[in-house]
């Protein structure tokens, strides 16, 4: 059972690999329901199985597994958004970056106290996680892209809340639903009326809202 | 124990809520305002007094000039908004109700929160009365200076009270913020621009009751049990001396009444500053210095109040009657309104701190510490008295000059503009005040004179003599007009001018004139800015001179300040392009090196603190 | 004879005889010029002809012009009642007399510059204007003076004066440095050469004189008196200052003290003949030089005195 998280563990990591190398809004949407999926997966082999985890397993497989991409998808075809993902830094550079954040955070791993060893790979990949999906809102120009990046982070938080939740677990899972909550108002929304008002949800132009004047 | 003194103050509160409700009915909006706050000070004023063993009573210093003030300046105000923003009177009356009563709150409360609480009501009561004329594009700055300087001076009260107790930074921070009220050099930039442009009762009650306030916080919450007293006192003298004699300085070549009053206030509080001063420096060293200085200064807060409350209540009888400020625009208006205009003067010659006026009896008691502390042969004390000493001497005597100039440009020769030609006497409403302040004010003198005449026979001299002037003085003007052969024999002419038969107003000294030669000498420290256009050929057809002076801590200092901040700032705006990526960027590396910085450091880290 | 009643005497007779010290000036000046000069008493004849006259007050006037003479020399008798005339304490002196005395002044010089103020004249604007700025750097001096003799003397009042003793060499030059500085400051005051000509009709180098320039009768005759007997005011200060009182006697010191005001006169008088009025420019710088004698006095006494615990 223990291999099998750890095994878990590493596809996440490998998910975020794929997700900095990866070129395609719908592969980025494929590779979010994965992680998705293996958050819901994670709890059941955690040993100790009770009621508040099945719960919470099945509602982030439902929500982050299965809607959430459904939306996106759908966000994707009603705003009829070019396939391309438009980079502002190149994928190889972003696989470099990510790798550096690897190593980061398993320092990090090793400096954070841990308190039950045999999850120990669960916070560097959860770090890890995080920083990949700000790696992706920051480096990604489509504002459908951060919407990716930003569920690719609470994915990331998703798996520190669950890696050290063995106490206090189900408070985190509900604080992040109700982020999930946020999330889904800004793809199902936000998208939406940007692409009605600006034809485009190119986000790197919409710095021309700022309160700084072009004159400068 | 305080608690049924704020009743008072919540029917003030109450009536200027009232009176914000009346709306357009102007008349309704006054009665009410008024009536409250004449209600709510007689009540505060007897309730004070059916507590008046009460151990907190010393507030009584701050809260004259607020209750006194307070109803003078409201029944000056009756008749100085018509004409001025009437039809927002309701508004005026909210805002003055409020003012007075966070004021006369602010004296009942020692806990920090609530004192910050009222302390800030204060302020922002008082900036809508000070941006009531704000259609105008001065006053909305001076306004926002002055809300600047409040907000400013409310951190610094935060921080204040955040310091550990007696300690250095509790002093700074309490120095720095009760300053900013106070008008303490370089923290004065906002006095000469806030007093000429609000109303003159709001700038009479902000000069006499609120400026000294600021003395009152320093006295009761920074200075209160703190151990380094001495050097205290010397920063406190220091800064009185710096700003008795910069204030006084820098309002000699002001033109505009209200502002030269402004700068006056500076040199008062400057005074009462060296008092507080000499107090402190007196401490556990010397009973009769300590006894004459704190006296001094706390009776200086209370002539300065009726003082320049009665000159600012006179600087709007002028504005009503000229339709100006500029003194440069006046002249001859004494013969015009010698019941005002004497007024004036008299006051004029108080807050100089001459004789036989209650100014003097103030100044005299300051000036007695520090002769006693000259004599007192401890070496600190002797070089601070003789310090302060020249400080008020020079300070005194130029003060004398910056109000002739003013009573000379305004009150005295011939008319400069028609308007000035026309004006006239103003409704009583505006008068009696003035009158009312005045009276007080020398009440004040003999009051203190015959109550101290056992256990400070100085002071009853000087009243006796006081009086001996002034009967003597009419004794003299009798026998002058009354009893001399040539008593009849009056011709009036026109002025004696060297031959030349038609004197116009034109050629007459001009306030600005007047004070040359001071500036003049003083041209290394004011930097006046002049412009000069020389007559030129035989018969030359124009000339002209003018000179304008900027404040130094403005100009000099804070100017330079604000300048250097908006180059940074101007640095650091690229920081906000407008692109969320960078912006998450940012946020995402500060989290990181927050991390990295709470784990490489354990023993101050956070995290793992949390886990110890 | 009981002091008090001595001092009565004096202060009736410092009321009297003081029009007679701009006559002994002006015979001074007139000896040296070679001239006969007018009688010492001139001025007695000039008051009595001017209180028997009657008046011209400008139409510009707001009262004020009127009022003035009568203020000032109010004024300026209240303040004679504090001074130790004929070198005996005032039966008046308090703590802190000598503020009200010199402030007194200032009321009576506000006055005299309101009164000239008050008739729109350039002339007598440019005089008050600098008689303004004088007095201002005069007043700081003059307080310098008397923080050195009140360290010198460990006293907060006019019996300062008659305390100062020349018990030490230290002391000496105080005293000496003190009543230099305080002579200047009367030539000024008393608007003598170098800081003003009384004398001169030349309305633009006039300070005192261009302020009076509308007055005339018995305005211009209190005035005139009002000016003699602050020249008599001015003139015992220096005197006490220099000598102290000692026990010789009532008849001895009122010589001295009459004596040295003669004398106080007869110097002014040799001053005005000797020197030029200095520009104006000049007089602040004279004024700051009053005020640094003082100081430097009062360094020595700190510093060398040894006094300071």
């Amino acid at each position: 059972m223990e291999h099998l998280i750890e095994f878990i563990l590493a596809v996440f990591l490998i998910t975020n690999l794929m997700m900095a190398a990866s070129s395609r809004l719908m592969h980025c949407v494929k590779i979010v329901m994965i992680q998705g999926l293996l958050l819901g997966l994670l709890p059941l082999f955690l040993g100790h199985l009770d009621t508040m985890h099945l719960i919470a397993a099945l509602l982030n497989i439902s929500i982050k597994g299965i809607a959430l991409p459904y939306l996106l998808v759908a966000a994707i075809k009603r705003a009829d958004v070019c396939r391309e993902l438009e980079p502002l830094v190149g994928y190889s550079t972003s696989l470099v970056i990510v790798l550096l954040f690897f190593a980061v955070s398993f320092w990090l791993g090793t400096k954070l106290p841990a308190e039950e060893s045999y999850l120990q790979l669960a916070t560097p990949t959860a770090v890890a996680t995080m920083l990949t999906g700000l790696f992706i809102v920051m480096a990604r120009r489509k504002a459908i892209t951060q919407a990716i990046g930003f569920l690719t982070f609470e994915n990331g938080i998703s798996l520190f809340g669950t890696g050290r939740m063995l106490d206090f677990g189900v408070a985190v899972e509900l604080g992040i639903l109700l982020d999930v909550l946020v999330l889904v108002f800004v793809m199902g929304i936000a998208v939406m009326r940007i692409k009605r008002e600006f034809q485009h949800i190119d986000s790197d132009k919409l710095h021309n809202l700022g309160d700084r004047e072009e004159a400068e | 124990m305080f608690s049924e003194m704020f009743l008072p103050l919540a029917v003030m509160a109450a009536s200027g809520a009232g009176a914000w409700l009346c709306g357009k009915r102007k008349k309704f909006a006054a009665g009410i305002g008024t009536t409250g706050l004449i209600l709510g000070i007689i009540s505060w004023g007897v309730l004070f007094i059916k507590n008046h063993e009460n151990p907190d009573s010393g507030i009584i210093v701050w809260a004259i000039p607020i209750l006194i003030l307070g109803l003078c300046g409201a029944v000056h105000s009756l008749a100085y908004l018509k004409g001025h923003g009437e039809e927002r009177s309701n508004l005026y009356y909210l805002f003055y109700n409020l003012t007075v009563a966070s004021m006369l709150g602010v004296l009942l409360v020692s806990n920090p929160i609530h004192f910050l609480t009222l302390w800030e009501l204060m302020g922002l009561a008082s900036f809508a009365l000070v941006a009531f004329d704000f259609q105008s594009g001065k006053t909305r700055e001076a306004a926002w200076l002055y809300l600047l300087v409040c907000e400013a001076g409310s951190l610094f009260l935060i921080l204040m009270f955040l310091a550990p107790d007696f300690s250095v930074m509790r002093f700074v921070f309490g120095l720095l913020g009760f300053g900013l009220k106070i008008g303490f050099p370089l923290l004065h930039i906002w006095l000469p621009q806030a007093h000429p442009a609000a109303p003159a009762p709001v700038s009479a009650l902000m000069s006499g009751a609120m400026i000294p306030l600021g003395f009152y916080g320093l006295l009761k919450f920074t200075l209160d049990g703190c151990s380094f007293y001495q050097s205290a006192g010397i920063v406190l003298l220091a800064l009185g001396a710096v700003g008795a004699l910069g204030g006084i300085l820098f309002s000699l070549p002001k033109t505009n009444i209200k502002e030269l009053l402004a700068y006056s206030s500076i040199e008062n509080m400057g005074i009462i500053s060296m008092g507080f001063g000499l107090t402190l420096l007196s401490i556990n060293q010397d009973s009769t210095i300590l006894y004459c200085a704190m006296s001094g200064a706390l009776l200086h807060i209370i002539n300065h109040a009726f003082l320049k409350g009665g000159l600012f209540l006179g600087a709007g009888i002028i504005q009503k009657a000229a339709h100006s400020l500029d003194m440069e625009d006046m002249g001859g208006l004494l013969k015009r309104m010698p019941f005002s205009g004497s007024l004036f003067l008299m006051n004029s010659a108080g807050i100089c701190g001459l004789p036989p006026f209650n100014g003097f009896i103030s100044e005299f008691l300051i000036y007695a510490a520090a002769l006693l502390a000259v004599c007192s042969g401890k070496l600190l004390l002797m070089i601070c008295g003789i310090i302060v000493l020249i400080v008020l001497a020079l300070t005194g005597g130029i003060a004398a000059a910056a109000f002739a100039k003013l009573t000379g440009a305004v009150y005295l020769g011939e008319p400069r503009t028609e308007k000035a030609a026309e004006a006239k006497e103003q409704s009583k409403l505006m008068t009696i005040p003035v009158l009312v302040l005045f009276l007080l004010s020398n009440g004040v003198t003999v009051l203190v004179g015959w109550g101290n005449r056992d256990d400070m026979p100085a002071l009853f001299f000087v009243a006796v003599l006081s009086t001996a002037f002034v009967l003597l003085s009419a004794l003299l003007f009798w026998i002058r007009c009354k009893a001399l052969p040539g008593k009849n024999d009056v011709k009036r002419g026109c002025t004696w001018d060297c031959g030349y038969i038609a004197p116009t107003a034109r050629m007459e000294y001009t306030g600005s004139a007047f004070v040359q030669p001071i500036t003049d000498f003083c041209r290394f420290l004011m930097k006046p800015f002049r412009k000069i256009v020389p007559p030129k050929g035989i018969f030359a057809k124009e000339a002209s001179y003018e000179s304008e002076t900027d404040d130094p801590g403005l100009a000099r200092f804070w100017n330079k300040i604000f300048r250097w901040v908006s180059k940074l700032s101007e640095k650091i705006h690229v920081l906000q392009s407008g692109y969320l990526h960078l912006y998450i960027l940012i946020a995402t590396a500060a989290l990181i090196l927050m991390l990295i910085w709470g784990l490489m450091l354990p023993w101050c880290g956070i995290i793992t603190g949390g886990v110890k | 004879m009981k002091p008090a009643i001595y001092w009565i005497l004096w202060l009736i007779a410092s009321f009297i005889l003081c029009p007679i010290l701009p006559g002994i000036i002006n015979k001074v000046k007139a000896f040296f010029a070679g001239r006969k000069g007018p009688s010492v008493f001139q001025l007695y004849y000039d008051l009595f002809k001017l209180l028997k006259k009657g008046s011209v007050i400008s139409n510009t006037s707001g009262g004020l012009l009127k009022l003035a003479p009568c203020v000032s020399l109010a004024a300026i008798m209240v303040a004679a009642l504090l001074l130790p005339l004929g070198i005996v304490n005032s039966p008046l002196a308090f703590q802190g007399d000598v503020i009200l005395f010199f402030y007194l002044l200032g009321t009576a010089r506000l006055v005299t510059v309101w009164g000239a103020l008050d008739t729109g004249s350039s002339f007598e604007g440019m005089g008050a204007s600098r008689e303004m700025q004088f007095s201002a750097l005069a007043e700081a001096a003059i307080f310098g003076i008397i923080g050195c003799l009140a360290t010198l003397t460990r006293r907060g009042d006019l019996t300062m004066l008659p305390s100062t003793a020349f018990s030490s060499s230290i002391h000496a030059v105080a005293i000496l440095l003190c009543a230099l500085a305080f002579f200047i400051i009367l030539l000024m005051e008393n608007c003598r050469v170098p800081a003003d000509d009384p004398n001169t009709h030349l309305e633009l180098t006039m300070i005192h004189e261009a302020m009076i320039l509308d007055y005339a009768g018995p305005d211009l005759a209190l005035i005139l008196y009002g000016a003699s007997l602050k020249l008599w005011l001015f003139a015992s200060f220096f005197v006490i200052l220099l000598f102290p009182a000692i026990s010789v006697g009532m008849l001895l010191s009122s010589v001295i003290f009459l004596g040295g005001i003669v004398a106080a006169a007869v110097v002014v008088g040799i001053i005005e003949s000797s020197i030029a009025r200095y520009r104006f420019i000049k007089v602040p710088q004279m004024l700051v030089g009053a005020l640094g004698l003082s100081l430097i006095a009062l360094i020595f006494l700190i510093f060398f005195d040894g006094g300071v615990k």
